[in-house]
């Protein structure tokens, strides 16, 4: 991907959203009426209301409002119980619990190892007595199998924030103390951001899209513009144009099919161009030398 | 080095299990069911997990032990090989693992005493010498340091003379090996490739001159030792790099201690292959001219023929051919053999 991977934020209530808001100088997006969208640069912010059905669809219309990519960051951010770890305490969710359904999911933890990791069970009630040592909270289960269909599940991860526990009612959580918790939270959260980023930079590169001069120029069918699509691919990995991004790549094939002295007078037909373009590949492949590549993996 | 494990309920309290949580003190603990519910997910990214895999800690429940597929064994033996692993610490680009799996975190299956009850079943229902390969779906020796595999397993093949054990292995972590006397069933087996293919795609590794020691350590302590040439990997210098790594490897290890020498080019099942050039789509090795033979990717036939024979005949000017074990597919296979 040539721009940087976009940070989408859910949470369920707007005391929740505004400090975030501020963080990321996120703005209303006054565009939208099914769900309260927040949007800046590198990021956006949806409020998707109390529970987990508000969760799901709040990021399922989100991911196709603003085309969600394959490289980006999805985070749930939100407050829950806990019967034992201190108000304030910030956790991300190494096991998620659908206490309705009994589902399960363990998020990857590739970049989260360095921060707090706590179950998180979804409830649909609120819970008042915290039977057993994990964060209670309402939209987890939600978010999470919805996110991760638009993105690789280490890309997702849900982070909570202890509001409420034994000493501390559930019913003392008003807006104010919620934002007042999340604020708090931002540090945590601003690393937890920037460590989710620097693994999105590790995501697989997007290979050039096929240029819209062959296109025009030639008719493919779809197995043809597949077969081209892996012949371009091969050719942006020989020549390095993969390290000048997609546009670089596509132009270095439309270099090769057309520019000059391009061959393109003398192909008629999709096959023509493939069967030459193939040749082309393949003594690319065979001229070049092993590399060491520039990043570790 | 390793932040998570998962530990399956069933496995938390064995000895093995313990022993090896001691070893990783800062790791978060989370207790899992089966280890299928974090390694199969669909929505992994085996790339992006790459970066920092975690440990699984499992038991296997069946299929410890299976017979090797046609055309990978060694002549005159019933050949197995087990895994007691899925995934290895090593980044190697063309491994058929990336391909495999959906996840990258290491499993570690901790119940070696079933594996060991199948290996010694095998050999006694085999009415020939058994041969076990191990690190098939990971490297033997890389993770002996937590897992503690090879000491186990070794102790357990010097009282089964009758059985060979092959370990597979890019490590230099042969300390569970040198610090016991050698066995003479016991083959370590080190895959090979040229100083500068395994700096460009053998990420994480040791380097070929730290394996060329480790296999001299080895060799001194009376160790067997296999050489393995695979993948060969076709490139336009490929003659003169893989002259050169044979030359090297045979003037520094005497034909004496060398148990066997195979040798095998690049190839994937093809639905592997496809997933390779999804998770690494600007990888030059998956570029090269690559075909699909009856479900299998490997380079264009002349290519082929040209780079497994020019190193098979670079192979044979150094050992006899009685040591050679090629893994090549049918016709490429016949004129080796011939």
């Amino acid at each position: 991907m040539e721009t940087s991977p976009t940070v989408h934020l859910v949470v369920a209530l707007s005391c929740e959203a505004r400090p975030l808001a501020r963080l990321l100088r996120l703005k209303g997006d006054p565009a939208h009426r099914a769900f309260r969208l927040f949007v800046g640069d590198g990021a956006d912010l949806v409020v998707t209301g109390v529970g987990k059905v508000a969760a799901a669809a709040g990021t399922a219309y989100m991911a196709a409002a603003i085309d969600a990519r394959p490289d980006d960051v999805w985070i749930n951010v939100g407050v829950g119980g806990h019967r034992s770890e201190a108000l304030g305490s910030v956790w991300t969710a190494h096991t998620i619990r659908d206490a309705g359904s009994g589902r399960h999911w363990h998020p990857p933890r590739t970049a989260t190892e360095g921060f707090a990791a706590a179950e998180v069970v979804t409830i649909e009630e609120v819970e008042r007595e915290y039977p057993r040592e994990c964060v209670y909270e309402m939209e987890a289960a939600g978010f999470w199998p919805t996110a991760t269909r638009f993105t690789a599940a280490e890309l997702c991860q849900v982070v909570k924030v202890v509001s409420d526990g034994p000493g501390s009612s559930v019913d003392e959580v008003v807006a104010e103390r919620v934002e007042g918790l999340i604020t708090a939270a931002l540090p945590t959260l601003s690393d937890l951001l920037d460590s989710l980023r620097d693994l999105a930079s590790a995501a697989p590169p997007a290979p050039p899209a096929l240029a819209s001069e062959l296109l025009e120029r030639w008719h493919f069918s779809l197995t043809q513009r597949r077969q081209l699509e892996r012949l371009q691919q091969r050719f942006w990995a020989l020549t390095s144009s993969s390290e000048g991004g997609e546009e670089a790549g596509r132009q270095g094939v439309v270099d090769v099919l057309l520019g000059p002295p391009g061959p393109d007078a003398e192909l008629r037909s999709a096959t023509e161009v493939l069967d030459y373009f193939a040749q082309r590949v393949d003594e690319v492949a065979l001229e070049r030398e092993p590399r060491t590549p520039r990043r570790g993996s | 080095m390793i932040g998570t494990v998962y530990i399956e309920e069933e496995v938390l309290a064995q000895p093995r299990t313990q022993r090896i949580l001691s070893r990783l003190p800062a790791a978060t603990q989370i207790p899992i069911q089966r280890y299928g519910e974090v390694f199969n997910v669909r929505s992994q990214s085996f790339r992006l997990q790459k970066v920092s895999p975690s440990l699984i800690l499992a038991a296997k429940h069946s299929g410890h032990v299976l017979p090797t597929p046609e055309g990978y064994g060694l002549p005159g033996y019933r050949c197995f090989y087990f895994s007691h692993m899925l995934n290895c610490l090593y980044d190697c680009r063309y491994c058929f693992l990336q391909g495999m799996f959906r996840s990258a975190h290491y499993v570690l299956f901790v119940n070696y005493d079933d594996f060991e009850a199948a290996v010694r079943e095998a050999v006694r229902d085999s009415d020939r010498p058994c041969f076990f390969f191990s690190g098939y779906d990971c490297d033997s020796l890389a993770f002996e340091g937590v897992s503690g595999f090879a000491a186990s397993f070794l102790d357990f093949f010097a009282d089964l003379p009758e059985a060979f054990l092959e370990l597979r292995t890019k490590s230099v972590a042969i300390d569970a090996l040198l610090s016991r006397e050698a066995l003479s069933n016991v083959v370590v087996a080190y895959s090979l490739s040229p100083h500068d293919l395994a700096a460009a795609y053998e990420h994480k590794t040791p380097g070929l001159e730290s394996r060329l020691v480790a296999m001299e350590r080895l060799a001194r302590a009376g160790w067997k030792l296999g050489l393995r040439f695979d993948p060969l990997l076709y490139h336009r210098g490929f003659r003169d790099r893989y002259r050169q790594l044979f030359d090297e490897v045979f003037r520094r290890l005497d034909v004496e201690v060398l148990h066997s020498v195979s040798l095998g080019p690049f190839r994937l099942p093809a639905s592997y292959f496809s997933t390779l050039t999804k998770l690494y789509p600007e990888e030059a090795l998956l570029a090269a001219p690559m075909e699909d033979v009856e479900g299998v990717v490997s380079y264009r036939k002349d290519l082929l023929s040209e780079l497994t024979e020019f190193c098979t005949g670079e192979i044979l000017g150094h050992i006899p051919r009685e040591i050679f074990h090629p893994c090549l597919s049918g016709e490429q296979g016949s004129q080796v053999a011939s």
